[in-house]
């Protein structure tokens, strides 16, 4: 994977060159790569795979509504609206560098909302007690997925020993609660 | 909602039949045992919740300052940091949680403003007292 992010960066770089004297972009790199073994091509996966930890919200449009609704009543929509442009483009940008630099950017605008001495203290302020705080939430979600997959791996244990209900189980799988693994 | 029940039985008192339950079923997965063990100590102790919660906060804290590192030596000096896109997914989850917090937040009603927001972020910080209280 290092030869390919090797070779990669050589070919970007006489790519920007070539973008510089024809004043337009240069064709982009694609992710995916191959290399070649003892004649055959064996595809290489991209692992910056982006954004991976996150999924999809089940209910994203009614969220999306509400959301829409409550900006336009708020004072702080430009800094709120700057945030989630910039989000936006990072989502859409494959290039790992672009995305860092766009989501931080992000970051500083919900932190203008803040009082502080420095940018860094602004976004501390701002974004550590929120993820504190849900951080005992994450840690039960982490330990559900974990005794779900280990009852899935080990039929033989007794279901009526259960301290909940198999249903609640399948309830976990339907609510989307059980979608991610907890090895990623 | 699956983390509530877990919780429900990570609350319950020592040797109570749901949670010698949940420890039975988890005894043949030794890094389960030991997490399910753990979060039952931390629930059962609202100080040393609280000191996991502020060590997690403080981690957090210095997690931020490396992406700001790793940002400001791409855009001023031109270094990409080895580990770029993991800081960029990490960025990505603290940012989409922060921006979810907030535009829940406005739901609450069209006087949210910027005084809410510290007074929510207050909260959310606590004072020792208030969160020893919150967790007795």
């Amino acid at each position: 994977m290092d030869a390919v992010d090797a070779v990669k960066a050589a070919v970007r770089s006489s790519l920007n060159l070539l973008a510089l004297y024809q004043q337009r972009a240069a064709p982009s790199i694609r992710a995916e790569a191959w290399v070649f073994e003892n004649g055959r091509a064996n595809p290489v996966d991209d692992r910056t795979t982006s954004f991976r930890n996150l999924h999809p919200r089940r209910n994203a449009v009614p969220l999306a509504d509400k959301a829409v609704a409550a900006l336009a009543e708020s004072r702080d929509e430009p800094a709120l609206r700057s945030a989630l442009d910039l989000h936006n483009l990072a989502l859409s940008t494959t290039d790992h560098r672009l995305r860092l630099v766009n989501l931080w950017s992000a970051l500083e605008c919900l932190a203008s909302l803040i009082d502080g001495d420095s940018i860094i203290s602004r976004v501390e302020r701002l974004v550590c007690p929120i993820l504190t705080w849900r951080k005992t939430d994450k840690v039960l979600r982490y330990l559900s997925i974990s005794i779900h997959f280990w009852l899935k791996s080990n039929p033989q244990i007794d279901r009526a020993t259960l301290p909940f209900p198999l249903d609640t189980v399948n309830r976990w799988r339907r609510n989307g609660s059980l979608r991610c693994s907890p090895n990623r | 909602m699956a983390a509530e029940r877990v919780l429900t039985l990570l609350t319950e008192p020592l040797n109570s039949p749901g949670i010698r339950s949940l420890l039975n079923v988890v005894s043949g997965h030794p890094l389960l045992l030991h997490r399910v063990n753990l979060g039952w100590e931390a629930l059962h102790d609202s100080k040393r919740l609280r000191r996991d919660l502020a060590a997690s906060e403080k981690r957090l804290g210095w997690h931020l300052w490396r992406i700001y590192r790793a940002r400001n030596l791409l855009v001023h000096q031109g270094i990409e940091s080895e580990c770029l896109p993991q800081l960029a997914n990490h960025l990505q989850q603290y940012l989409s949680w922060t921006l979810s917090r907030l535009l829940h937040g406005l739901t609450f009603g069209p006087e949210w403003d910027r005084s809410r927001l510290s007074a929510i972020l207050e909260i959310q910080s606590g004072s020792s007292d208030d969160f020893l209280g919150y967790t007795a």
